[in-house]
């Protein structure tokens, strides 16, 4: 095949025709867009009432501002500033490199460089300190988000993936809570949720593909995307040693069964940054397998040959449950993740000594989870739980 | 003042417009169309800072790529959360869900003939630095100097990329038309023999 023939055989494929009226902006398309930019526009200008108020009332510390990241400290300039809080220095390793080491702790591209800091790993997530430095970009305008009630983190957004001790690849997490140092660097914790218990020693390789922040005077403009001028790619790889710390990390079994169900409470984890709780979740049927292949056959989007793969893939669900945690006092444990067996919720340096733990069902007609959430622990709608625990943690 | 801006940006949707608009159903496939109309709403939005005589199209398809990767990554990262199964979620997994009725689908495949389908789908199966400089080039009829900006690369490594694509491609058109040959003289042998 000649260049002239490919050329021309792309040019054929990749230009097809396109009409005068496909190129309109549609006006419904543009209603639904306002509809919902209105929304974020709000959200957009709660977020800046919070963030004047809070600055207003000096919670915000210039003295902070002015810290320069040094290796190993990370932590200890952001850990009150994240959702996983607490004092991570007795805990985290200092990632510090030797001229001996094979281990790649930083990395620079396209004006960004990353620093991997000090990482802790309780068996279940690791919690990896890392300093984002944006050369010559002036970061006082990134956003903060709400990490719980009235608390409030800066945030920055990853794109990549991550291998432990060299199994498959994982998604990196998307987003990063932090806190930003000086004008130029975010220092931000990482928390990778392993959604199954490791020990021992593991090689931790990450690749980053892209950084970027939301900067907080672009929001009303830009909803919920982010300015192509705040999303930098480039490649950033580390090789990290991570080595799995279970002092004071207890394992409470549990293996209690939900009365008709298949849904078990295997066990509880209490480490110093958060409880895991670890169940079995059940398939369940989907009832709704004709009404989704008539609609995509209908859509033409699946053809006949197609479709019994298709109604295998949709044909069960993992149960919908909402698991709610509270301690011996009666305070609530922020769920942070649920994901698949697993639901984590941070400590926020919470003195643990028993927890209460009930798991809800999904039923659209009655939402005793939300009604429990609003009135706490002492809900009549505490009864409604499908499993419910007593666990003594010391 | 307002109403002048209105019609520059008229004007440049129907000049670029189908380039713009190429670029977005060859890169998001059916979603193609939605991006566009994302990417002509926030241009509008911004239709007072945005020079639409110049470089306004290496703008759009700049915001173009960048809503792009948006969508993926939230998609990617809602899957993490919650799971669920769709006809795209069905396409993201592999499965291959014919589109019947779109009305994008080329001409029917002929035997030993490259279709415009095939040579899509293996454009579309190159990595995506690879897949994107095609597109800007032959969809959206941009020069290279013009991708570099959109990129924000230099313009050796646009080249070097394009270079790198259609080696690839080469190689995989070739194999095809091999094997549609071979396959079209099966089909003539056969013939023959059953005449005989």
């Amino acid at each position: 095949m000649t260049d002239e023939k490919l050329n021309q055989i792309l040019k054929d494929a990749l230009s097809p025709k396109i009409s005068e009226e496909d190129i309109m902006i549609k006006r419904h398309y543009a209603l639904n867009k306002k509809k919902k930019h209105k929304g974020l526009k709000i959200g957009a200008a709660a977020a800046a009432a919070v963030v004047l108020t809070i600055s207003g009332i000096g919670v915000f510390n210039p003295a902070l501002a002015a810290q320069i990241p040094i290796i190993g400290y990370t932590f200890q300039n952001m850990q009150d500033e994240v959702l996983y809080s607490g004092d991570y220095s007795e805990k985290a390793v200092i990632l510090e490199e030797s001229s001996d080491d094979t281990k790649t702790y930083s990395a620079e591209s396209e004006g960004v460089e990353i620093t991997a800091s000090e990482v802790y790993c309780d068996g279940y997530s690791i919690f990896l300190a890392m300093d984002i430095k944006m050369n010559d970009r002036d970061l006082t305008n990134v956003t903060q988000h709400y990490i719980g009630e009235d608390e409030m983190s800066y945030g920055f957004y990853t794109q990549g993936v991550y291998t432990l001790n060299g199994g498959d690849e994982q998604y990196f997490p998307f987003n990063i809570d932090g806190n930003i140092i000086g004008n130029d660097t975010f220092a931000g914790m990482v928390k990778i949720d392993l959604n199954d218990k490791i020990s021992g020693a593991q090689d931790l390789k990450i690749n980053l593909t892209a950084v970027g922040f939301d900067d907080k005077t672009k929001l009303d403009q830009l909803g919920d995307s982010i300015d192509p001028t705040d999303w930098t790619e480039g490649n950033w790889n580390f090789d990290i040693p991570v080595a799995v710390d279970t002092s004071d990390v207890k394992v409470i079994r549990i293996d209690k069964k939900a009365e008709g169900s298949d849904l078990k409470l295997n066990e509880v984890v209490v480490s110093p940054y958060q409880v895991v709780v670890n169940m079995d979740v059940p398939m369940v049927e989907n009832e709704n397998i004709d009404e989704a292949v008539e609609q995509v056959m209908k859509d033409g989007n699946l053809t006949e040959e197609d479709k019994e793969e298709f109604i295998e893939a949709i044909k069960e669900y993992p149960m919908m449950i909402n698991t709610l945690v509270y301690t011996q006092d009666g305070a609530p444990l922020q769920l942070a993740n649920q994901y698949l067996d697993y639901a984590y919720f941070p400590v926020q340096n919470k003195d643990i000594e028993q927890l209460k733990i009930f798991v809800f069902g999904y039923d659209e007609d009655a939402e005793y989870d939300m009604q429990m959430i609003k009135e706490g622990i002492n809900s009549p709608a505490a009864e409604k739980a499908i499993l419910t625990a007593e666990v003594d943690v010391k | 003042m307002d109403d002048d801006m209105s019609k520059e940006f008229e004007r440049f949707i129907l000049k670029d417009g189908k380039d713009i608009l190429r670029f977005c159903r060859l890169k998001a496939g059916e979603s193609g169309d939605e991006l566009y109309q994302d990417v002509m709403l926030k241009l509008m939005e911004k239709k007072e800072i945005i020079d639409f005589k110049n470089n306004a199209k290496s703008y759009a398809l700049s915001v173009c790529i960048f809503i792009w990767k948006n969508k993926k990554r939230k998609y990617k990262n809602r899957m993490r959360i919650a799971p669920k199964f769709s006809f795209e979620d069905m396409k993201e997994q592999g499965f291959d869900i014919r589109e019947t009725s779109d009305k994008y689908q080329p001409e029917k495949a002929t035997i030993n003939k490259l279709t415009q389908m095939e040579v899509r789908s293996k454009v579309s199966a190159l990595p995506e630095k690879y897949s994107t400089p095609l597109y800007l080039y032959y969809s959206a009829n941009m020069k290279l100097s013009e991708i570099a900006e959109v990129l924000r690369l230099p313009v050796g490594t646009i080249k070097s990329r394009m270079k790198k694509a259609k080696e690839i491609l080469k190689a995989e058109l070739e194999e095809i038309e091999n094997d549609g040959r071979k396959t079209e003289s099966n089909f003539k042998r056969r013939i023959i023999t059953q005449n005989q």
